[in-house]
């Protein structure tokens, strides 16, 4: 009459372990599913039924009750479907009690009783600490610690026969994740010229400093932007398996994530998008998804103020909380930002060429400015490259041979406790000392309101970096200064006239 | 003026449906308290009474004036220290006495004398102006303040905000003097306070409207009369076809007070104005020099003084002869590398050779005057 089956549910990328309990009594025949279900969780009724009946079962004519324990949390999704079709037919008696006890169920049943993988299913999998999860072919990428826990099945026939014993898992081929076929298809020699900026993609990477590029359409900028990730050096350990559990969650279809992810949602983004939450499970949002790669934002003024002002709690603590009525969850969200804008309206270029009228520009940057612009470490503009550029055959350095000084440094760094960009202000003159003539060049720049008190740290952060960069000596020397303050451009175009 | 009168005075200026020729009117027939005592009803004449008559505003006006409106108009001046001077007034500047159009009361802050004193040329122009015409005005300004040589202008956007900031650089400079449109409780556009408040401590700011006045677009053509009016040479940095400083060069030709235009590059949208006055005969202004010739005035010549034009230095003015570019495209041109170009550019920056803003670096020394400065 009753039987308990074990699933899990997914809130943010953190999954949860909970009962399905099928009850088949006397009473006017039903199927209803209780326990705060969502609704593509309700509708689970006609496809575990026609999966049933697809797969050779017979359906019981009597009342059916389902209950998702705990009843408080609600549920989402159609990963309980194979979890209320294996309840029902423990319940028929059509499979043993004992047979079930020590298996999970995770996966969306198809019409025909195919076994489909659901959003989230990494971290459900992983949620289950105890026995063995049942779930979609391919669902949890090889290689992963706990997918040593997972079989599968391609039907849920299959399933049932494994089940009672007349038939057996089947095991995906365990190959090794090919080390290539990640390999994106861009390289930074693809870059013409732009020595500067490509330059400061390396101090961005290698430092993990937030990058800003403006100049007139068809400077590069999107170009340079989409390169950033190959210079990064691939996941490792935690971060990885970070990644691929907030893919998973996302629903993205993912093997483990190696590869640092590149985000690049559209200015017309909206704020849930960007940030996470919205439908029963709170999916992770860009900047989560970011985590660990790039996260970029194309043409930053054409996004909506209030989207661009939710990043500053993430650029800050490296998490995201989303807080709703039913529930409160924490993302992690440390990512490099690299921002594009034009410097106008019109999109300008060269001083003369822009024809926008000063209020209109200082409308377009006032969205950027303040707060968001200040966390910019470096601010880089661009023209148009120059004719015999575009038409040279002569390749840049290859992003291969950037990534390896990239990871030199980043393991300098690590080994110091904190990526450049992230050194605390108290830490600074421990960690990055400065020579005489630096401390002096800086002092100009202060004194002459070229730099403000806050930039002073930024770039001392940068010359840290840089100086790891260039020569890896202890002491950040006066030279690597001149080349932080010169990556920091100033945006403000009517500057010269001070009022 | 005792404050009773200066709250009379500027509560006449305040009149509604008040114009400069109905105020220039009522003042032609008595003094401000005289006007004022007719329009309420307790003096008699005729005249004063002609004008409201035919304004269509006798009673409204008879409303207005009264001893609150004054009391108030009074206490405004006071408090953001606002002079107030009118036509019969012994302090009323000859400057604009003379002229055809003179506004009959006069809201100033700063120093009177400041407009009787020494030559006076006006520099106006666009608001939205290149940067090349924002640093040729700044440049203008200072060389001729320093020269002795009053700049008048506007506190607009642009081309006059850049033409006084010039003269805030120049040390011991002849006092600047603003004509603003609206009243002078408040700075328009805000973000010019701080250049509003130099020019009225070094110089004086005035303007025909009273105290709570907004600048309403019918004023700026007012306005720009006062500065024609002002003005002995007018000087056109940019212009578009059409626009406020044609209004000002027109004001200017009917005074006969001569307009010197300064030429841009053919087709460029904010010289499209200026180019068109000199085809049509206007003589050209290039620097300071052609100004203080304008005035007749002795000048010592101006020196282009050229940068040193060998090594590396050298290499980078060249390039950026042709044009302004970014610090990645020098780098890229030069073949330099980033601290080294940066090292040279910083040194040129601080000669005054080149200038950089919004990422972008440019060559000045093509317009400076009298050697490198500010």
């Amino acid at each position: 009459m009753f039987a308990s089956i074990k699933s899990a549910t997914l809130v943010g990328i953190t999954g949860t372990a909970m009962n399905v309990e099928v009850h088949i009594g006397n009473g006017l025949p039903g199927f209803t599913i209780v326990g705060t279900p969502d609704e593509a969780c309700r509708e689970s009724r006609d496809r575990v039924r026609a999966a049933l009946l697809s797969s050779g079962f017979s359906w019981p004519s009597r009342r059916i009750t389902v209950n998702l324990a705990r009843s408080g949390q609600r549920k989402g999704g159609a990963g309980l479907d194979l979890a209320i079709a294996v309840a029902v037919l423990v319940v028929e008696g059509v499979i043993p009690a004992e047979a079930v006890e020590q298996f999970s169920f995770i996966a969306e049943l198809g019409l025909d009783g195919r076994l489909r993988t659901v959003p989230g299913v990494v971290p459900l999998v992983a949620a289950v600490r105890a026995g063995t999860v049942v779930t979609a072919m391919g669902a949890v990428p090889p290689g992963l610690s706990f997918a040593g826990n997972v079989v599968y099945a391609d039907n849920l026939a299959a399933v049932i026969a494994a089940l009672v014993g007349d038939g057996c898992w089947t095991h995906p081929s365990i190959e090794p994740p090919d080390a290539d076929a990640d390999q994106s298809t861009v390289d930074l020699s693809d870059v013409k010229g732009q020595p500067v900026a490509r330059f400061a993609l390396e101090v961005a990477a290698a430092g993990a400093h937030h990058i800003l590029l403006f100049g007139p359409p068809g400077s590069g900028k999107t170009m340079l932007a989409n390169r950033l990730p190959t210079l990064l050096p691939p996941l490792v350990g935690d971060a990885a398996i970070t990644a691929t559990l907030i893919h998973s969650a996302a629903g993205l279809p993912t093997g483990v994530v190696i590869a640092p992810p590149f985000r690049a949602p559209h200015h017309s983004s909206s704020t849930v998008a960007m940030i996470g939450g919205g439908d029963t499970g709170m999916r992770p949002g860009e900047v989560s998804l970011a985590t660990s790669g790039v996260l970029f934002l194309d043409e930053m003024g054409e996004f909506a103020p209030a989207t661009l002002d939710a990043l500053r709690q993430p650029l800050e603590e490296g998490v995201v909380r989303v807080a709703r009525a039913r529930a409160s969850i924490t993302l992690p969200a440390k990512f490099l930002l690299v921002g594009s804008t034009n410097p106008c309206p019109c999109g300008g270029g060269a001083p003369g060429a822009c024809v926008c009228d000063e209020s209109a520009i200082n409308r377009y940057l006032r969205r950027l400015s303040g707060p968001l612009l200040d966390r910019f470490d470096l601010r880089i503009a661009l023209g148009r490259p120059a004719a015999e550029q575009i038409v040279s055959t002569e390749l840049g350095e290859c992003s291969a041979s950037v990534r390896e000084r990239v990871s030199r440094v980043r393991d300098l760094a690590i080994a110091r406790g904190w990526l450049n960009a992230d050194i605390p202000q108290d830490q600074l003159d421990a960690i990055a000392p400065l020579s005489n003539e630096a401390i002096n060049l800086l002092r100009d720049a202060l004194e002459s309101g070229g730099l403000t008190g806050r930039g002073y740290h930024r770039v001392r952060r940068v010359g840290r970096t840089i100086a790891d960069l260039r020569h890896g000596g202890e002491i950040v020397q006066e030279d690597d200064i001149i080349a932080a303050l010169s990556l920091r451009q100033s945006l403000n175009t009517r500057s010269k006239v001070k009022l | 003026m005792s404050t009773e009168d200066v709250g009379v005075v500027a509560a006449l200026a305040a009149l509604p449906n008040i114009t400069p020729r109905r105020l220039s009117l009522l003042l032609s027939f008595g003094s401000p308290d005289h006007v004022w005592l007719a329009l309420r009803g307790d003096a008699e004449c005729a005249g004063v009474h002609d004008v409201a008559n035919h304004a269509g505003m006798e009673s409204v006006w008879r409303d207005f004036c009264s001893d609150a409106t004054a009391k108030r108009y009074a206490e405004a001046c006071i408090s953001h220290e606002i002079g107030v001077t009118h036509v019969h007034a012994d302090d009323y500047p000859q400057r604009l006495a003379i002229d055809h159009q003179a506004p009959a009361v006069l809201f100033y802050k700063g120093r009177l004398s400041a407009i009787n004193s020494s030559a006076k040329c006006a520099v106006v122009g666009t608001r939205s102006a290149s940067p090349m015409g924002r640093i040729f005005a700044e440049h203008l300004g200072h060389d001729l303040a320093a020269q002795g040589v009053a700049v008048v202008s506007g506190l607009a956007k642009g081309i006059d905000a850049a033409a006084h900031s010039g003269v805030r650089h120049a040390t011991d400079g002849a006092p600047p003097v603003a004509v603003v449109a609206n009243g002078l409780d408040s700075v328009y556009p805000r973000h010019h306070t701080g250049l509003f408040r130099f020019v009225a401590e070094a110089g004086i700011v005035i303007s025909e409207s009273p105290p709570f006045t907004a600048p309403e677009p019918f004023r700026f053509p007012l306005r720009n009369r006062m500065i024609a009016a002002l003005a002995d040479v007018l000087v056109v940095v940019e212009s578009r076809a059409s626009g406020g400083s044609m209004h000002t060069v027109e004001a200017a030709i009917r005074r006969s007070v001569q307009v010197l235009a300064v030429p841009g590059a053919p087709g460029a949208p904010a010289s499209i104005g200026t180019n068109r006055l000199i085809a049509e005969g206007c003589a050209p202004c290039v620097d300071a020099t052609d100004v203080l010739v304008a005035l007749g005035l002795s000048h010592s010549p101006t020196k282009l003084v050229s940068p040193e034009s060998t090594g590396a230095s050298g290499d980078l003015l060249q390039l950026l002869a042709q044009g302004p570019l970014t610090l990645d495209q020098i780098v890229s041109q030069s073949g330099l590398d980033l601290v080294t170009a940066v090292r040279y550019l910083g040194g040129l920056e601080v000669q005054g050779f080149v200038a950089h803003e919004g990422g972008w670096w440019q060559a000045t020394a093509v317009i400076t005057m009298g050697g490198p400065k500010m």
